[in-house]
């Protein structure tokens, strides 16, 4: 995803608290990246739910979660051939983020929580190595 | 705000108590301010119970377990939410009681990276459960939060936080 021109991303949000999602989707917006559409899930199922019908170029998701936490969603993108290589980020407060983050597969980067806007845009940018607009 | 804590070891329990009570109140200022831009003020005396006060609770799991508590009015977290959203922003369904949970599942994983680095409950993995809000209840629910906690006034508001659980 370097280097020459891509067509815009489609982004999973993926956080049980609604107004997280809406300040990660405002990052995203002005991050300059070039994002298409900014799909939302409240958990790691209905996340699941919806990758199987969108196409999605990029997750956004948090750990601690009901029904299906971020763990378990991203064990379950990485074991899906069809998902596999759709890159994660874990945007989360729970302690052992950045450890979980760092050994599995497909996981591209960790923002911990409390985050600004400015660590959101310099996440994004190094996990899809996408020039910015 | 209160200085740095650390305890040492074979620290009596009252002093821990007291300890885990200043690192909750830490964690608490500083979520709310690098998550909402609200500055948290510790407060000498609880005073009444705010109206409309919410309980919100994150159950912790480690090397110890216990409860993060925070007990808040529901005008506090429409405040926090507006700060987060914006003039421009989303409107969101029960916005308030969502941000007071986030703040608490945020205080919640400030707190247990520094219980364990400046604590005597040595080093292992923590686990946080989801943020639970419900009533606090009227009576004497908030002295009784109070009397284990800290007070403080944050932007206007009076916010209690606490640890609770085998400490």
């Amino acid at each position: 995803m370097t280097g020459t021109p891509t067509k815009p991303l489609n982004v999973l949000i993926v956080d049980d608290s609604a107004v997280t999602r809406a300040v990660i989707r405002r990052a995203v917006k002005l991050c300059g990246l070039p994002v298409d559409e900014c799909y939302e899930a409240c958990n790691g199922r209905a996340a699941l739910d919806a990758m199987a019908s969108l196409r999605v170029d990029l997750v956004l998701a948090d750990l601690n979660m009901p029904e299906m936490d971020g763990f378990e969603m991203i064990r379950r993108i990485g074991d899906d051939p069809r998902l596999a290589g759709t890159p994660v980020v874990v945007i989360s407060s729970e302690p052992n983020a950045a450890a979980f983050a760092a050994g599995r597969r497909g996981v591209r980067g960790c923002l911990p929580k409390p985050f600004t806007p400015e660590s959101v845009r310099d996440v994004l940018v190094a996990a899809t190595g996408v020039a910015r607009d | 705000m209160t200085e740095a804590t650390t305890v040492p070891p074979a620290t009596p329990p009252g002093a821990l108590r007291d300890a885990f009570r200043n690192l909750a109140a830490e964690a608490f200022a500083r979520a709310a301010e690098t998550m909402a831009f609200v500055t948290a003020v510790p407060l000498d005396e609880p005073g009444d119970a705010p109206p409309d006060a919410l309980r919100v609770s994150v159950r912790f799991g480690g090397p110890v377990a216990g409860k993060l508590e925070l007990a808040a009015p529901e005008a506090f977290g429409a405040m926090l939410a507006a700060n987060l959203l914006g003039p421009d922003g989303p409107p969101v369904a029960d916005a308030a009681v969502d941000t007071l949970k986030e703040l608490a599942n945020v205080t919640c994983g400030v707190l247990l990276p520094e219980l364990a680095r400046r604590g005597p409950i040595g080093v292992g993995r923590f686990e946080m459960g989801v943020p639970c809000a419900g009533a606090l209840g009227g009576g004497s629910a908030w002295s009784d939060f109070t009397a284990g906690g800290t007070v403080l006034d944050a932007d206007g508001f009076k916010v209690a936080v606490r640890v609770s659980g085998a400490l």
